[in-house]
């Protein structure tokens, strides 16, 4: 157990070293922030509503969706799968330690770096908010649910990376699966619009994907617009896609790795 | 056409203490070293010399290079280089010189050769008939007739190797610098490496700088040596010169019938390579006689040979003299 | 060095040789790699196609934004496409957001040798021609918009809308230079690149009316990113107007040179700290 933590700590000062991509990652949230404001600020001039959102609503939804998705995002499957492609994998495979274990330290590490540093700014933003707003929309059980379904998230987006990245014993351009991931998670996730902004049938379609889980469901709980008794389908929902991921994984690196020893790659 | 006078060139470095909280720590504040890479260093160079920079890794060779070539701002000193500032990397001067880094490649990966000597002749505004006739007489120089056309990720070290030479000298530079040129080629492709050199040298009379931690590179194509030893040069001349300098002594190579202690070798002579059956020992000149006699007479002695130093032992001896 | 016309006119062609010969050469490399290729245009239309759906979904449900119609806004996210294509191929992906790669794998040393002006190989010198296919997405849908609204634009605000991206261009551009060249002093800063041009996508995008106080005295002076999106935009559909032009000009003299004086310092001192 101690071998992991200590992977950890070394993944965790590797990236310490990019001071100055800390600085850049931090801008480019302020960048998106303000942009946001901006505009929220200037439409809801003359409305007090959209679709049923509040200009609190709304602002708070796109300040906090890409707060939430450093939360939950993980990036492994691009290292993965330039570690099959190249051959890295074998010298893994040598090593006293269980790979998907040592790329989930990975996985916590980059958090934690992400987050020393990201997270100060959105606290800022929110204490402001709760300081000053009349009716703070953030209730401490919101909290507590939203940081329940973070952590839940995360564990299904390490799942679905890494599924992603253990593709790459078959195909060549895994990168450009990120991206498509990104698109999706983005589009379904809740990143681009609310998902309450869409029409009730397409809403009942993206309810259905496992994507909510990693921007909106956290959101809504945290703004209040999910209440406890929904708490039952999500959980189940979210171990479900879990599951699932898992066991796709577990199957995907299984002949992955025949096949990986076969070419002796 | 090559004038350093006092050169000197220093680093800042930043220190990290090791471990996690080392990482923190130098988020917020770090220690600065001063390198000093280089320190008062002078010399000239004529048109045509063949000249070697040698010293073990990380003595300033590369920084050196990396001045007289322009990359490098110096810290204190004069450099002038056909009569320009190098630093200025005025297009004028760029275009009479070039450089050669080993294991560094310039020419496009996924492309033929030829291409990336095409853009080469843009972009030195090489008249199109001189560029034909250098072509050819490069690539029969080098023996690479239809080797140019292939991708270059598809050729082997050596190849590549010499379309590197060919591109950097397609432009006719006055002075070619080349670091490290052989490193990480096999036997064979060294030697044709360095004859190049030292053809193109002579029929040229291109100015040829190398560095290189290989004593062969060196003793192949270098007239003159300058030797660079933490950052100070301590030896500037022929190799004739450098050995009588330094090489007051005579090499005994001995191999024994019966295993034999280094500790009592050492009472005899200075033991540079040992083990039980064979040493490699250094005598001073005038002491050879005794010094095999003794050995002879105290050890059970299945051959002993003496020898004049090699260039490797001399310069060994010379970075410890210093 | 002294600039004559003959010789101006002679650089200019030497430098437009040098990048007839780096298309032709980068689509030999990406004709190789065939799959690669349609896959990563692909993945550009994927992003294009969240923007539009972005811009699709928010308008949807708000109707007209400052001043401007639903295909009104449908022609700007067209042409934002168009400039976004720009921004990311003829100075983003294999120009200004390798450098940092580039200089820490000791590139930039032949490229300093070069005697060839260093800002024109690191900053504009590879073309990314996916971009040039994927930006033909923008002008169908900046027609597609015309069309619906009903008009036939005026030819000559066509060409003063060009006029206008093509100062944007040149001013984003600019920009880049100046964020890219901390490269030289930021050596672990792979992401610092792509600063400018993250913020001009998050800025472009919407009608620079919503710019108002201090934005508004940012985004026309100081990042003035909205002549890459909204401006050109505006111009074409509905004219050009003289103070924009003005303004356009005066900022790319003062950001043309502020380009050139950074850059040229930025290197000055990555010559003398590097080992």
């Amino acid at each position: 157990m101690s071998k992991y933590f200590r992977i950890l700590k070394n993944q965790l000062a590797a990236a310490l070293e990019w001071r100055a991509n800390l600085v850049t990652l931090v801008l480019f949230e302020i960048i998106h922030v303000t942009a946001v404001l901006i505009l929220w600020t200037f439409v809801f001039q003359n409305r007090n509503d959209i679709n049923g959102m509040t200009f609190d609503q709304i602002l708070l939804y796109y300040v906090l969706t890409p707060f939430i998705g450093i939360f939950t995002s993980v990036n492994i499957s691009d290292g993965l799968g330039s570690d099959i492609k190249d051959g890295h994998l074998s010298l893994n495979l040598l090593e006293p330690y269980k790979i998907w274990l040592g790329r989930l330290c990975n996985a916590v590490a980059v958090k934690i770096y992400n987050l020393l540093f990201i997270a100060p700014i959105y606290l800022l933003v929110l204490l402001i908010y709760t300081l000053t707003a009349q009716n703070p929309l953030i209730s401490l059980q919101g909290i507590f649910l939203s940081l329940l379904f973070i952590i839940l998230a995360f564990f299904l987006h390490f799942f679905l990376d890494l599924a992603l990245g253990l593709t790459a014993f078959w195909i060549d351009d895994v990168w450009a699966f990120r991206h498509v991931k990104d698109i999706f998670f983005g589009v379904f996730g809740g990143q681009t619009f609310p998902l309450d902004f869409l029409a009730q049938n397409l809403k009942r379609i993206f309810e259905f994907l496992p994507f909510k889980f990693f921007y909106y469901i956290p959101v809504a709980y945290l703004l209040g617009s999910r209440t406890p008794n929904m708490l039952g389908n999500d959980m189940l929902g979210i171990f479900m896609w879990t599951g699932t991921f898992v066991f796709i994984s577990f199957i995907l690196w299984r002949f992955g790795l025949k096949r990986y020893e076969a070419f002796g790659n | 056409m090559i004038k350093v006078t006092e050169l000197s060139k220093y680093f800042t470095t930043y220190k990290k203490e090791p471990g996690l909280a080392g990482s923190f720590k130098a988020l917020f504040k770090r220690k600065t070293r001063i390198i000093k890479a280089v320190e008062k260093i002078s010399f000239a160079i004529n048109q045509g010399e063949l000249v070697g920079f040698i010293g073990p890794n990380g003595a300033g060779k590369t920084t050196t290079l990396k001045v007289l070539s322009g990359l490098l701002h110096p810290t204190s000193g004069n450099v002038n280089v056909l009569g320009f500032n190098p630093f200025d990397r005025k297009p004028e001067y760029l275009k009479q010189i070039s450089l050669v880094m080993g294991q560094k490649n310039q020419l496009w990966w996924d492309l033929p050769a030829i291409d990336t000597f095409i853009l080469h002749k843009e972009l030195y505004e090489i008249p199109i008939k001189q560029y034909k006739q250098t072509l050819k007489e490069l690539i029969d120089l080098l023996d690479l007739k239809n080797i140019i056309y292939q991708q270059v990720r598809k050729m082997s070290l050596g190849q590549r190797m010499k379309c590197e030479l060919v591109l950097a000298l397609l432009h006719s530079p006055k002075i070619l610098f080349l670091d490290e040129p052989t490193i990480g080629l096999d036997v064979v492709m060294q030697k044709r490496i360095r004859v190049f050199l030292k053809e193109y040298n002579k029929k040229y009379g291109a100015t040829v700088i190398l560095t290189s931690h290989y004593m062969d590179d060196v003793k192949e194509i270098c007239q003159r040596i300058l030797m660079i030893h933490h950052g100070s040069l301590q030896f500037d001349g022929r190799i004739a010169e450098m050995i009588k300098k330094y090489a007051d002594y005579k090499i005994i190579i001995v191999n024994f019938n019966k295993p034999v202690y280094r500790d009592d070798l050492k009472k005899i002579a200075k033991v540079i390579e040992f083990s039980p059956l064979r040493a490699t020992l250094f005598i001073k000149r005038n002491k050879i006689t005794y010094a095999a006699n003794s050995i002879l007479k105290n050890f059970d002695v299945d051959d002993l040979d003496i020898n004049e130093p090699r260039l490797e032992d001399i310069t060994r001896e010379a970075f410890e003299q210093s | 060095m002294r600039l004559s016309a003959i010789n101006f006119v002679k650089t200019l062609k030497k430098y437009l040789r040098i990048y007839r010969i780096n298309i032709k050469y980068a689509l030999m490399v990406d004709t190789a790699y065939r799959f690669s290729f349609f896959l990563e245009l692909f993945v550009e239309f994927g992003y294009q196609a969240v923007l539009i759906l972005f811009m699709q979904v928010i308008f949807s449900n708000i109707g007209a934004i400052a001043g401007w119609s639903y295909y009104e806004i449908l022609f700007l996210t067209g042409l934002n496409i168009l400039s976004s294509n720009i921004i990311v191929g003829l100075f983003g992906v294999y120009n200004l957001w390798a450098l940092p790669e580039r200089i820490k794998n000791g590139e930039i040393d032949f490229v300093l040798l070069k005697p060839v002006n260093s800002l024109f190989s690191l900053a504009l010198s590879q073309p990314y021609l996916t971009s040039f296919i994927s930006s033909f997405t923008g002008i169908i849908l900046m027609v597609y918009s015309v069309n619906q609204m009903h008009l036939t634009l005026n030819f000559i605000n066509i060409l003063s809308g060009m006029l206008m991206l093509g100062i944007g261009a040149i001013i984003v551009f600019c920009i880049m230079c100046i964020f890219g060249s901390l490269s030289f002093v930021f050596l672990n800063a792979s992401q610092l690149p792509r600063l400018p041009s993250s913020m001009a996508f998050q800025f472009k995008i919407y009608p620079h009316q919503i710019y108002q106080g201090i934005w508004k005295f940012v985004l026309y002076f100081i990042l003035p990113v909205i002549f890459m999106g909204s401006i050109p935009a505006e111009t074409m559909l509905k004219g050009m107007k003289f103070e924009y032009l003005l303004l356009g000009i005066v900022l790319i003299i003062v950001f043309i040179f502020l380009t050139f004086k950074i850059w040229n310092k930025m290197i000055k001192y990555y010559a003398s700290a590097s080992s």
